[in-house]
């Protein structure tokens, strides 16, 4: 194989990683989506964590209802598409950031991190509570405990792309009964672009 | 088996793992952030700085190797890029799967085919036994044809010429 990787085959190999490398940077630093360099993992310095609460506590807050909001949101009707909770007839209800920043302020929704625990400990939305969808069976019983079924929440995941903040507002309202589910479909990349920094955590909560 | 005859499955191979390529890097360059969280899941022994360099130049170098198979341009160049860059992939995921790491593998967005992430075709198609398996059967193809075009590069665009002047050269002999 030695024999194989000539001086020119070898001097291509590099101008391709050099390319790479210049596209890479390029991309990124004009990307809403892109990544901190060098190292600097998400949020590492953020102003925001204020924001947060001690997620024990949320459960001794007067949380008053939502029901009587004006929220413009679209309730598409599904099918039974694969994956998704069939008891449910419609999508939950989205909710942009800019509507879930006063009320995360004011402690009226807890916000729910759908994503794996590593995504959420790279980096998260200051006062939300990690719940992953592949842990959601074993995670339930403790989030019961802390959060009773008329608590209004509003789940997110990694942007629009993800989906699976949808599977778990279903899951959470169709499965396990809570009453206000909501969605927030841009995930932490609509936060992101409105400017925020995320807090990184090295422990569950 | 004579090389001659495997030349249509040669072309075949190679824009199958440059749609691939493209697929792959598509996915990844919508959502770099994704694409970081995915390979913090890996837990890899490697330094936050080389994991976000990896982050943001290995869809490139995705996207370009998969365009230059795909229009068989400087292929061997490509071919050996893409066969390193499968064979990391394996050890990366192996190792990942050998310690049981509940990882999504953030190589291919199969929700153009309507698998949504968290299902469970999803969770199986982006699971760690799964993507080593793949990573594996692509480094074999992508060695396999690197080492044809290396050998017997009638297909690259270097050596086109050279090879219609003479259809029955090495190749030919396998």
């Amino acid at each position: 194989m030695n024999g194989m990787l000539t001086k020119p085959l070898l001097r291509e190999m590099r101008n391709i990683l050099l390319a790479a490398a210049l596209l890479g940077a390029a991309y990124n630093s004009s990307s809403p989506l892109g990544i901190n360099f060098p190292g600097a993992k998400p949020g590492a310095a953020s102003g925001a964590a204020g924001l947060a609460p001690p997620p024990a506590l949320f459960h001794q807050l007067p949380i008053p209802s939502l029901h009587n909001e004006t929220i413009t949101a679209t309730v598409i009707p599904i099918g039974s598409g694969e994956g998704r909770v069939s008891e449910t007839s419609a999508l939950p209800v989205a909710m942009a950031w800019a509507q879930i920043k006063p009320m995360l302020a004011q402690h009226r929704i807890i916000l729910v991190d759908a994503r794996n625990q590593l995504s959420y400990e790279a980096g998260h939305i200051p006062g939300a509570i990690s719940l992953p969808l592949n842990l959601l069976n074993a995670r339930i019983p403790q989030f019961f405990s802390q959060y009773p079924k008329d608590t209004p929440l509003v789940v997110y995941c990694e942007s629009i792309r993800c989906g699976i903040a949808q599977e778990e507002a279903i899951a959470l309202a169709a499965k396990y009964g809570y009453q206000d589910v909501r969605v927030m479909p841009g995930g932490i990349a609509e936060w992101r672009a409105a400017g925020s920094t995320a807090v990184v955590s090295m422990q569950a909560h | 088996m004579k090389t001659e005859t495997l030349h249509p499955l040669r072309i075949l191979f190679r824009c199958a793992l440059g749609a691939l390529l493209i697929w792959a890097a598509l996915g990844k360059l919508g959502n770099l952030q994704a694409f970081y969280n995915a390979l913090l899941g890996y837990q890899l022994p490697l330094a936050s700085p080389v994991l976000s360099a990896v982050a943001i130049g290995l869809p490139w170098m995705e996207l370009l190797c998969g365009l230059m198979l795909f229009a068989n341009f400087h292929a061997p160049a490509a071919l050996a890029w893409t066969a390193t860059l499968f064979a990391l992939f394996s050890i990366c995921s192996g190792q990942a799967w050998a310690r049981g790491l509940p990882i999504n593998c953030g190589c291919l967005n199969f929700s153009l085919f309507g698998i949504r992430q968290g299902s469970e075709l999803g969770n199986l198609l982006d699971s760690a036994g799964f993507a080593f398996i793949r990573a594996l059967v692509l480094t074999g193809v992508a060695a396999w044809l690197f080492r044809i075009d290396a050998v017997h590069p009638r297909s690259s665009k270097t050596t086109t010429d050279s090879s219609a002047a003479n259809p029955t050269g090495n190749e030919a002999r396998g």
